[in-house]
């Protein structure tokens, strides 16, 4: 698969106050800075008080942002109660499933904890992205998202940003 | 023109939109923020003081007020913008009615943010609609780099005919992000002149008729301008007698949804990027050629409407695409089927993903008011308002939510209808309303509850922003859009001038205090020279709150697992595990106002602090 050929769709969803909205700025300037044509949604509003919030990212020759039943290849689930509500828009073969619980699953990590260890909840989105980053299956390397991650966290969060995603990062290495 | 790099940034719809606006030379831009439009005026204003640009950018109290605003300043020839949501527009109907008569001189730029589903809003109004009512064209954008490049088309269109022109862009649309180049900027305008011209800008009746006239022209001029007609994209090899025609965010999703079933080239596809007004030729063309008519668009049959034959139409006029909710892939893969292959598909139904249901902030102080309010008043009527406070759903201190400012016009018509029947029982009513929605629409509603006699508790929960959209600065505040300082509104002062004789301000984290102060506006309301009592309930935003420095409370032993916490304030820091309140410490603030809910007293204070 080339790079301009290629089409990824992929789904974020947890709960206002997560940092859903952080993840896809992350994905979209990934997808940008590799010359991928990109398109994303977000949920703004009312539901981010608490409530369920999905993102949306459709890398390749996309012109609407919102992803259909089966069609997304990878799905990230920051709050685990949102994985039985979200689950119908992977696709039934193949689909990559990163989950945030504590409990023991195929692609899945307690990144609350994790996050808490370091400091600070509000960093369990990049734990569960360097986790997933790891995976050689995930379709982009860690390094792109390092630089992205340090060219758009603002100045005071910078450091415990990449600690954090390293970390992530480094779970799944050591348990490979 | 500044030059800009040629590689692609990235941009929100709202920032693409917000850019574009400055780009094209807009010397005054107003809003009053609304989901989905919020951004746009942040990102203006953020422009602005980015590259120290002297345009003025303003939060105005409301809709109205930001339409008349930037209106004014077209009249005097500078391109201007106003931006709301649907909702913000019904506002300021009563001047897009009249400014489409008037017409404008410098380029008027109506920005209209529809929220099909409805995802934050209280209705799924299609503004374009209101665009046809009030006679004027408008755009709607299918992707964020359609939103930027029509923010010019827009402005050279309102230019040419000197009317104001609509951009409808839709929550999909405002809170999608995409790449694109940005042009550079043109210098806005360097004089602003006033032409008086009574028989236009002070047009009376007789006047008015002219213009009317007028202004049906110019709509039949602007229907034939070629670069606004709709566009075939794709075209069917041979003779084709079916045609899809689809406008906004619906177009986008059709052309993916084809090529992902390999249709293209199986139908005609036009996207229609001016909905309003359509040409006659366009119209008599798509009779002649076709028998079979496919039209999807968000959210009401605009373009649909405008064909005067609709037997061959398949669209929301004959039910064949859901009437109401939010047009997703989802929705329209099934149409494009049965369209398409006449083979019957299966429709699915639109997913419902109730998911989890929004709820107010740990430590909000809100919270905190609507507890104190069930606890002085359990068997009131609660009229409520639009904002984060909506929430008061949840705890059982909310009955209504109708629009802005609606919960003291409620309040005052709940009690003159209990008054006027010889049920007049004594039930207290508490209407509660946020400080930007009270200035917004809540201060011609008290004076008129304070003038016709009414009689009820309003609660004023005033958290010093407008937190629902992203806490922009009220004008209580002493803020303004661009950062620079003002000299706040004094609520107290205000209150008093318009003669409010009960006001008192309480800080609703002391709940003991609050509801003592609840039961004697109660009292005031009852006895014989009562009238609207008045509670500003004031602590600041949690969000704005800087380091919270609170002490977690601890659960005692004592504590039964009752559950009234739960059921009556719903933190989302406490919950029930095994018959006993557990505190998330990752959620908790340490605000401290939960030591008041236990009907037991086992929400308490850590040991340390006593």
């Amino acid at each position: 698969m080339t790079s301009n050929t290629l089409h990824l769709q992929i789904a974020l969803c947890g709960r206002g106050g997560q940092g859903i909205l952080f993840l896809t700025r992350i994905f979209d300037e990934v997808a940008l800075a590799r010359g991928l044509q990109v398109i994303s949604s977000e949920t703004h509003g009312m539901a981010m008080r608490g409530g369920s919030v999905t993102s949306f990212i459709r890398i390749g020759d996309f012109h609407s942002p919102l992803i259909s039943r089966g069609q997304a290849d990878i799905l990230m689930v920051l709050s685990e109660s949102e994985l039985r509500t979200n689950r119908y828009l992977a696709k039934k073969t193949g689909a990559q499933i990163y989950v945030n619980t504590p409990r023991a699953r195929k692609r899945s990590l307690d990144a609350d904890r994790i996050a808490l260890r370091l400091g600070s909840l509000i960093v369990s989105n990049l734990v569960l992205l360097g986790f997933a980053a790891a995976h050689p299956e995930f379709p982009f390397v860690y390094q792109e998202f390092l630089y992205i991650i340090e060219k758009i966290s603002p100045q005071r969060v910078r450091e415990s940003n990449i600690k954090a995603f390293m970390e992530g990062y480094s779970v799944f290495s050591q348990n490979q | 023109m500044k030059k800009q790099k040629n590689n692609p940034q990235l941009f929100l719809g709202n920032e693409a939109i917000a850019l574009s606006i400055i780009e094209n030379g807009c010397n005054v831009a107003a809003s009053y923020p609304g989901t989905p439009a919020s951004e746009i005026l942040t990102t203006i204003a953020r422009i602005k003081n980015k590259h120290s640009l002297k345009i003025h950018v303003e939060w105005s109290v409301n809709e109205k007020s930001a339409f008349e605003v930037a209106l004014a300043a077209s009249y005097m020839g500078c391109r201007s913008a106003v931006a709301m949501k649907q909702v913000g527009l019904n506002v300021a109907l009563d001047s897009l009615m009249s400014a489409a008569y008037t017409g404008t001189i410098g380029g008027f730029l109506i920005c209209s943010a529809d929220d099909p589903g409805p995802y934050s809003s209280q209705t799924e109004q299609d503004s374009r609609m209101l665009a046809m009512f009030a006679n004027i064209p408008v755009l709607d954008p299918a992707t964020p780099q359609d939103a930027y490049n029509f923010v010019n088309l827009a402005y050279q269109l309102s230019e040419k005919y000197r009317i104001p022109v609509m951009l409808r862009p839709t929550t999909r649309i405002c809170h999608a992000r995409q790449g694109l180049v940005p042009i550079g900027f043109h210098a806005p305008k360097q004089s602003a002149i006033f032409s008086k011209d009574p028989k236009r800008w002070a047009a009376t009746p007789r006047y008015r008729y002219i213009l009317h006239k007028e202004l049906n022209k110019k709509i039949e001029k602007i229907s034939r301008e070629k670069k606004y007609q709709p566009l075939l994209i794709s075209k069917k090899s041979k003779h084709s007698n079916s045609c899809i025609i689809a406008s906004g965010v619906a177009f986008a999703y059709v052309l993916d949804i084809l090529k992902e079933l390999n249709l293209l080239e199986k139908t005609d596809l036009f996207n229609v990027r001016m909905p309003y007004p359509l040409s006659q030729d366009f119209i008599k063309t798509i009779q002649k050629n076709y028998k079979k008519i496919l039209i999807l668009e968000e959210t009401s049959p605009v373009i649909e409407l405008q064909f005067f034959e609709r037997n061959n139409m398949w669209g929301r006029a004959n039910k064949f695409v859901p009437q109401e909710g939010e047009l997703t892939p989802d929705s329209i893969k099934p149409l494009l089927r049965t369209f398409l292959t006449r083979s019957k598909s299966n429709r699915i139904a639109v997913q419902s993903n109730p998911g989890q249901r929004p709820s107010l902030c740990p430590g909000c102080p809100h919270r905190a008011s609507f507890f104190a309010i069930k606890k002085a008043f359990p068997k009131g009527l609660f009229p409520g308002d639009i904002g984060c406070y909506t929430l008061g759903i949840n705890l059982g201190a909310v009955d209504t939510c109708l629009c802005m400012g609606a919960s003291i016009n409620q309040a005052a018509g709940f009690f003159h209808a209990l008054s006027s029947t010889t049920d007049a029982t004594t039930k207290p009513i508490i209407a509660t309303i946020g400080d930007s929605t009270f200035i917004h629409a809540g201060i011609p509603a008290l004076i008129n509850a304070l003038y016709n006699a009414a009689r009820f508790i309003l609660v004023i929960l005033d958290n010093s922003t407008t937190a629902m959209t992203g806490n922009q600065p009220t004008a209580l505040s002493g803020i303004r859009a661009d950062g620079t300082k003002s000299k706040e509104i004094n609520l107290e002062k205000l209150l008093e001038g318009i003669g409010v004789s009960f006001l008192k301000i309480v800080d609703p984290y002391n709940i003991p205090d609050m509801i003592s102060v609840l039961k004697t506006a109660g009292d005031y309301v009852q006895s014989s020279d009562g009238s609207v009592a008045v509670i500003v309930a004031r602590h600041q935003c949690i969000m704005n709150a800087s380091n919270q420095t609170g002490n977690i409370p601890v659960v005692g032993n004592d504590c039964t697992g009752c559950g009234y916490c739960i059921n009556n304030f719903e933190c989302p820091a406490l919950s029930i595990v095994n018959k006993k309140c557990v505190i998330d410490l990752r959620l908790c603030c340490g605000c401290g106002t939960c030591l008041h809910v236990c009907p037991v007293g086992a929400l308490k204070a850590p040991e340390n602090d006593q």
